[in-house]
């Protein structure tokens, strides 16, 4: 504008010095020269500002091209690094059930506490505030975010509190990070079966290790959008890794616990070194209870020791002694060379042959026949029986049952020791007979005799109920039926009238067999220490259950028949109460508690006190009155009226009664009429 | 002004605005979109952390009724396995409240 005011007055200027008098067509060509030089200036400033233009729009182009083309893809990398971030989903670790979808084994979330001691501006200030929250000392936390690192964990697993109070603290570079911690709900139970995982989520031990594939919990990565904040979102639908199936064991929570609790007092009361059962399902080979004793948690495996939890039912060989009796009896009547009524000369308890000489442990018999010789444990007639059978049948016989190899549960297992025929010498032969010079897993004895329970057919023993995990069943006949029934009913007689009397269950037909091995020592000879052990099939003519009692190294009663067949008694009758199965015996009163005489017979034996009313039975009402069940447990109260043929009706909640309609004494038997009791509860204070 | 040009300019300033409008709604279902993501980012560390804690309480409840622990408390109010014949099978009675007690022998 003030240049153009300037042109202006110019043209003004020139004007006025123009002469007045001076021509009109001087005045006109005089304009006519300063029109050229005016359009020259509107060009000039047209194009400066169309070529200003066109840089401006070149500039932008080259700069847009430069972002786009050039460092587009470095920008773009720079932006999804800026919004996306990568996430790990992690699934747990597949849970572990008994036969009745009862966790044994589960992952639960939880939080660890790490840190990063380059984000850290004070260490000893954080480590002060630190040490209270995770229990741990100030100055090893002060050294540890002290150092020149990006991660250190601080602790693991953490319980909710502590997670929470670390997460209120705020403290710079301190911070949670998502985790699992394996939880076995029920402590001690099946611990050594079920093993343990290590820190960073890996089976160790047990079924834990023996599954890991099919345990292993599952892990993906994938993008999810974060906010200016950096939280975290997903825009698209990332896929989730497949949630593991929970692997089912054929344990029963409740029968393992009976033959753990059995167990426990059993080892407790003898003074054992340890103590198993083992409880199978012969129809089908499942393991029902694997209980070891001492116990071992799984949840604190860090203050076990590998003692502690070793797997000794799968792991620990150990001559049998005379629980091998009626295997070899199986043995030689499948070869037909005798029956149950074969008679051999026990010799009065010694016989000295070319190689050894053999004693019976407590009596002196004569000629006894094969089910006597079995009844009553005779090491004379049973190494005479062994001598008939030869090593090749007998070792043949033996391995065919599984002796010698891993029964093919995938646990770590032993092979036990059965040499080759062709090295057993005539005292080999001799002592296998009785038990001695092979050693054999409780886990391999159980396979052989759920054959025997199986009526000669072979059928594994399975601790999972997925069908792709278990053994298959191969449903090889490897004795004759009749064979099977002759021995079990040769082992009926153990029980009844032999040296298992003390696992009689009236009501009950129940095979067995007892043992009580001598244990060699570290030079191979002989000593004092013993294994007492109680193997049976109950019901005799058509086995359901058979239980494997082991007890090593008793200091009380060294005597299976004293110690291992009670706590074989005891197994048996609570776990048929669990399922309902106790037969009915009409005179005797529930099994109590046992209790234990040392001094009995010389051997502390396990007395089972039949008969015996418990502490709050109440006495038999009158016949025809009702009886007083005031403040008796409703237990107690139900059954009296229930005996009378009367269900009474319960009014309100609690544990014991409080009223009772009828009232006690007055008469209930009001011929042909439903006579009805009300019983009012209230809680036991 | 021609009556096509018009037509061209009438389609011209619908084909503006729709483009407005449709850049509006896709700005606008970006937003909703990032929004319930977030929300549902939320509720699923929700749905997380309420799984995680149903999963203690199932323990804490089987640690509860540890048949060890049960057979504990049954003791004290007089209760134990049942023995020989004291197994009773009641038939399911047609009226819940009365029944005749039958031995099972």
């Amino acid at each position: 504008m003030a240049r153009f005011r300037l042109f202006h007055s110019r043209r003004n200027r020139r004007s006025a010095a123009a002469p007045l008098s001076g021509t009109r067509q001087s005045a006109s060509s005089a304009r006519k020269a300063a029109a050229p030089q005016k359009m020259d200036w509107l060009k000039v400033r047209g194009g400066i500002v169309a070529v200003l233009f066109l840089a401006l729009w070149l500039t932008l182009w080259l700069r847009a091209g430069w972002v786009q083309i050039i460092k587009g893809p470095d920008y773009a990398e720079s932006a999804r690094r800026q919004h996306l971030a990568m996430e790990i989903v992690e699934l747990p670790r597949a849970m572990i059930t008994d036969r009745n979808g009862i966790s044994l084994a589960r992952s639960v979330e939880c939080c660890s506490v790490y840190a990063n001691p380059s984000l850290v501006e004070d260490p000893a200030k954080t480590a002060a505030a630190l040490a209270p929250l995770i229990h741990q000392p100030k100055e090893r936390l002060a050294r540890a975010l002290g150092r020149k690192r990006s991660f250190i964990w601080l602790a693991r697993r953490v319980d909710d509190a502590t997670a929470e109070a670390v997460r209120r603290a705020k403290l710079p570079g301190i911070a949670l990070a998502r985790d699992y911690e394996r939880v076995y709900p029920y402590r001690g139970v099946a611990g050594q079966l079920l093993g343990f995982v290590g820190m960073d989520g890996k089976g160790l031990e047990g079924v834990e290790r023996a599954y890991e594939s099919r345990l292993a919990g599952s892990r993906s990565r994938h993008f999810v959008q974060r906010d200016a904040l950096g939280r975290r979102f997903q825009l698209a639908s990332a896929e989730q890794p497949d949630e593991t199936d929970a692997l089912a064991l054929t344990l029963d929570l409740h029968v393992q616990f009976i033959a753990e609790d059995v167990l426990a007092s059993t080892v407790n009361a003898e003074r054992a070194k340890w103590g198993g059962i083992l409880v199978v399902d012969v129809p089908t080979g499942d393991v029902l209870a694997w209980a070891q004793y001492p116990s071992f948690n799984p949840n604190r495996f860090r203050d076990a020791t590998p003692s502690t939890y070793r797997n000794r039912l799968a792991l620990d060989a150990l001559e049998p002694g005379s629980t091998i009796k009626p295997l070899l009896v199986a043995g030689a009547m499948k070869e037909k060379l005798i029956n149950s009524n074969s008679k051999f000369n026990c010799e009065q308890g010694r016989w000295a042959t070319r190689s050894i000489t053999i004693r019976d442990d407590t009596h002196s018999y004569g000629v006894l026949p094969v089910h006597r010789i079995v009844a009553l444990s005779s090491n004379i007639g049973s190494a005479k029986i062994g001598l008939l059978l030869g090593a090749p049948r007998f070792q043949s016989f033996l391995a065919n049952l599984g002796f010698g190899q891993r029964t093919g549960l995938p646990l770590a297992e032993s092979k036990g020791i059965l040499r080759k025929a062709n090295e057993w010498r005539e005292s080999d032969l001799i002592s296998a007979s009785f038990g001695q010079s092979i050693s054999v897993t409780a886990l391999q004895m159980a396979q052989a005799y759920l054959t025997l329970g199986n009526h000669g057919v072979y059928r594994p023993l399975n601790i999972v109920q997925d069908q792709d995990e278990r053994i298959q069943d191969s449903g090889q006949r490897l004795f004759p039926a009749k064979v099977a029934r002759e021995v079990l009913s040769i082992m009926r007689e153990v029980v009844d009238d032999g040296t298992g009397r003390r696992a009689v269950l009236p009501g009950m037909s129940i095979a067995g067999k007892t043992g009580t091995a001598q244990k060699a020592g570290p030079h191979g000879k002989y000593g004092d220490k013993r294994m007492a052990s109680f193997v049976g099939l109950a019901p005799a003519e058509r086995p359901r259950y058979l239980i494997i009692v082991i007890l090593d190294e008793p200091e009380r009663n060294k005597y299976g028949g004293a110690i291992a067949a009670p706590a074989f008694r005891e197994t048996l009758a609570r776990m048929l109460s669990y399922y309902g199965e106790l037969p009915a015996e009409s005179k005797t009163a529930p099994v109590q508690k046992t209790a234990r005489n040392d001094s009995a017979a010389g051997n502390g034996q396990i007395r089972l006190e039949l008969n015996q009313t418990a502490p709050h039975q109440a006495a038999p009402a009158d016949a025809g009155t009702a009886p007083d069940v005031i403040g008796k447990p409703v237990r107690l109260a139900v059954e009296q009226f229930a005996r009378l043929g009367i269900v009474p009706r319960l009014q309100g909640y609690g544990a014991v009664v409080i009223r009772q309609d009828p009232a006690p004494g007055s008469a209930v038997m009001d011929a042909g009429n439903d006579v009805e009791a009300t019983l009012w509860l209230a809680e036991d204070n | 002004m021609t009556q096509s040009s018009s037509g061209w300019f009438l389609l011209l300033i619908i084909s503006v605005l729709f483009s407005l409008v449709t850049g509006l709604v896709m700005v606008w279902m970006s937003i909703e979109r990032a929004d319930t993501a977030f929300n549902i980012g939320q509720l699923q560390r929700e749905l997380d952390q309420r799984s995680a804690l149903h999963d203690k309480l199932e323990i804490e409840r089987d640690r509860l009724l540890a048949p060890g622990d049960l057979r504990r408390k049954a003791e004290r109010f007089g209760m134990h396995e049942a023995g020989p014949g004291q197994i009773r099978r009641l038939p399911m009675p047609a009226s819940p409240e009365k029944g005749p007690a039958q031995e099972n022998r």
